[in-house]
């Protein structure tokens, strides 16, 4: 709850910092609307981003109970690729649905129509976002395995997982909207992996990313998924191949 | 001076076991430096888009962003004990050892821990600075030198402040109040900008009610050589972080109020948090030990003659107890003086003896 409340006021900062940018600025990639809806997007679904190793595979190669992991009949990454999802799906939806809410309708219904979310930019936009910030999760899962793959490896929680929350926040456009960087960069920014988490879904929303370049945006979320995945499992199969397990 | 020697050895203590693990640490400061400069990163990427914000460059921008980044650091770092206050030392019952000691709390709770990683963050603010030395027109002075110095400090005194009277809430609420967030954290998000770029009722809120404006805007638009929105005299804006140093003193005050509000959560199990009291003593049992002791026999008699599991009531045909209920048990009475003994016997071994001194 108190989480919530703070999230919410950092969004409401961000959005007065950026009415105050456009403020007298000509035209941009996206209005003031789109950039304020872009904010709210990324405050309902900041804890999506892979900041963070799965803290309880981190705790079990720590203790050793990794080797129960071990005996399992199930093929190893896949299991906690899907364990990873749902500690994610849990801790998304709960934040991601109030905030939404309290942004799209009740700030309308406060007076403050023109600081709140808008709908979806239509209606084929919404179903693509829904596909979109799915993809966005899959991805961002993948990532985390990424993450999780190196803290197993150097048994440390430092490292990648130290760094991870900087590098997705800034290329992903948590931090700005990709499209407000500089237009040389637009397409390498787009092309990035990172781009999938944050950028293609919020975009598809507020319609900025339509057509044949949203189908795209949701191909490459795709794509990177799955390069992403098939990386993380033949490097997680080579280290537990050689994993020693800590205890006894 | 005694008490900045105990802080030195609390700080001592607590930086060298940070650095048990030189690896980890080192990472730790570079995670905190990384996640703290993709943040200017993202200001830098707006105005290379919008050129500037209401008529501030970024050179401005980054001497905003600095200094309260730096004021805000050093807070943090130095009163990291108090926020983690509520869990740890309330709730825990462990503020009763501190009070035990003859030592200020709030020096205690200040040398509970220090955060030596803040200096990814201090780093990153040093940087931020730095740009601002390169970029703004400023016209150094030895004057603005020690203006910014003095923002610095009066910017710490008021974090400070805010840090101790966030944990002073929780000597009534035992929890943490994160909601309190909105204030440290929220305020400088706000305050990496001049305060004239926003609404007024929210510029006047962070000059007025949390005046995080007095430790950044008011005295660096002196600097700068900008007016300031309130149209306020340099000298006025100048003296401003001196609000800080009057809302530490504030707070340490509250801070004081809240210590004579202690209750300990100690000692009372998981019910939620009750007021300690010393075990309340019946009255005349205090007064007279025979009468207590007389009380005690006869509560130990009706126990053996009630039945239960303990001591099994054998009944007659028509459901009275048959006395003695238990073979096993045996009560004994006899008389010394004017008060009663009783000896109760399960087994042969002696369970209950009235205590009741002769008189």
């Amino acid at each position: 709850m108190a989480g919530f409340v703070t999230q919410y006021w950092w969004g409401a900062v961000k959005i007065l910092v950026l009415a105050a940018f456009y403020d007298g600025a000509g035209r941009q990639p996206i209005s003031l609307d789109q950039a304020i809806g872009y904010t709210w997007l990324g405050q309902a679904f900041l804890v999506m981003l892979p900041w963070y190793a799965d803290p309880d595979v981190v705790e079990m190669v720590r203790s050793g109970a990794v080797a129960y992991e071990r005996l399992r009949p199930v093929e190893t990454y896949g299991y906690w690729y899907v364990r990873s999802f749902a500690w994610m799906a849990a801790r998304v939806l709960p934040r991601a649905v109030p905030m939404i809410v309290l942004s799209a309708v009740v700030l309308p219904l406060v007076g403050l129509e023109a600081w709140s979310l808008r709908p979806p930019a239509g209606f084929v936009a919404a179903m693509l976002f829904v596909v979109s910030i799915s993809a966005a999760a899959l991805l961002s899962t993948a990532m985390v395995q990424l993450v999780t793959c190196t803290v197993v490896a150097t048994l440390s929680a430092g490292g990648a997982n130290a760094l991870a929350p900087a590098v997705s926040n800034l290329l992903s456009g948590a931090i700005v909207a990709l499209t407000l960087f500089s237009s040389g960069l637009h397409t390498a920014l787009f092309l990035q992996p990172f781009a999938g988490l944050v950028d293609i879904p919020y975009r598809i929303y507020l319609g900025d990313l339509a057509g044949a370049d949203a189908i795209a945006g949701i191909g490459l979320q795709f794509g990177w998924t799955a390069v992403l995945a098939v990386a993380g499992r033949a490097y997680l199969n080579r280290i537990l191949a050689q994993l020693l397990v800590q205890g006894g | 001076m005694n008490g900045i020697r105990l802080y030195g050895r609390y700080a001592a203590v607590s930086i060298l076991s940070q650095m048990q693990y030189p690896v980890a640490f080192v990472l730790q400061v570079l995670a905190q430096f990384a996640n703290a400069f993709v943040g200017f990163i993202g200001i830098w990427a707006l105005f290379a888009r919008f050129g500037a914000i209401r008529g501030w460059q970024l050179g401005d921008i980054a001497l905003f962003y600095g200094t309260i980044t730096l004021s805000f650091t050093i807070a943090d770092a130095l009163g990291r004990g108090f926020e983690q206050f509520g869990p740890e030392f309330v709730k825990t019952g462990n503020f009763d050892r501190l009070l035990l000691r003859p030592r200020p709390t709030c020096l205690q709770v200040a040398g509970h821990e220090l955060r030596p990683t803040a200096i990814g963050k201090l780093i990153q603010g040093a940087l931020v600075l730095a740009i601002a030395f390169r970029l703004a027109p400023i016209a150094w002075t030895p004057g603005d030198a020690v203006l910014l110095v003095w923002t610095v400090t009066g910017g710490v005194a008021i974090f400070c402040s805010l840090l101790i009277a966030r944990a002073t809430l929780a000597f009534w609420t035992v929890e943490s109040l994160e909601v309190a967030n909105i204030v440290t954290h929220g305020g400088v998000e706000a305050g990496q900008y001049p305060l004239d770029i926003y609404a007024r009722w929210f510029r006047d809120a962070l000059l007025f009610v949390v005046p995080i404006g007095c430790v950044g805007y008011l005295p660096l638009t002196v600097i700068l050589g900008h007016p300031n929105a309130l149209g306020a005299p340099a000298w006025v804006a100048a003296a401003c972080p001196l609000i800080g140093w009057f809302f530490l003193a504030a707070s340490l005050l509250l801070w004081g109020l809240g210590v004579r509000h202690y209750r300990s959560t100690g000692g009372w199990g998981t019910r939620g948090r009750r007021r300690a009291r010393p075990m309340k003593v019946e009255p005349d049992a205090a007064r007279s030990p025979v009468r207590a002791a007389a009380e005690m026999d006869e509560r130990v008699l009706a126990l053996v003659d009630s039945g239960g599991e303990d001591f099994p009531v054998a009944t007659d045909r028509s459901g009275r107890p048959v006395q003695p209920a238990d073979p096993a048990t045996r009560v004994s009475r006899r008389s010394v003086g004017r008060a009663p003994r009783i000896t109760l016997e399960r087994d042969g071994i002696t369970v209950y003896q009235s205590s009741s001194s002769t008189p």
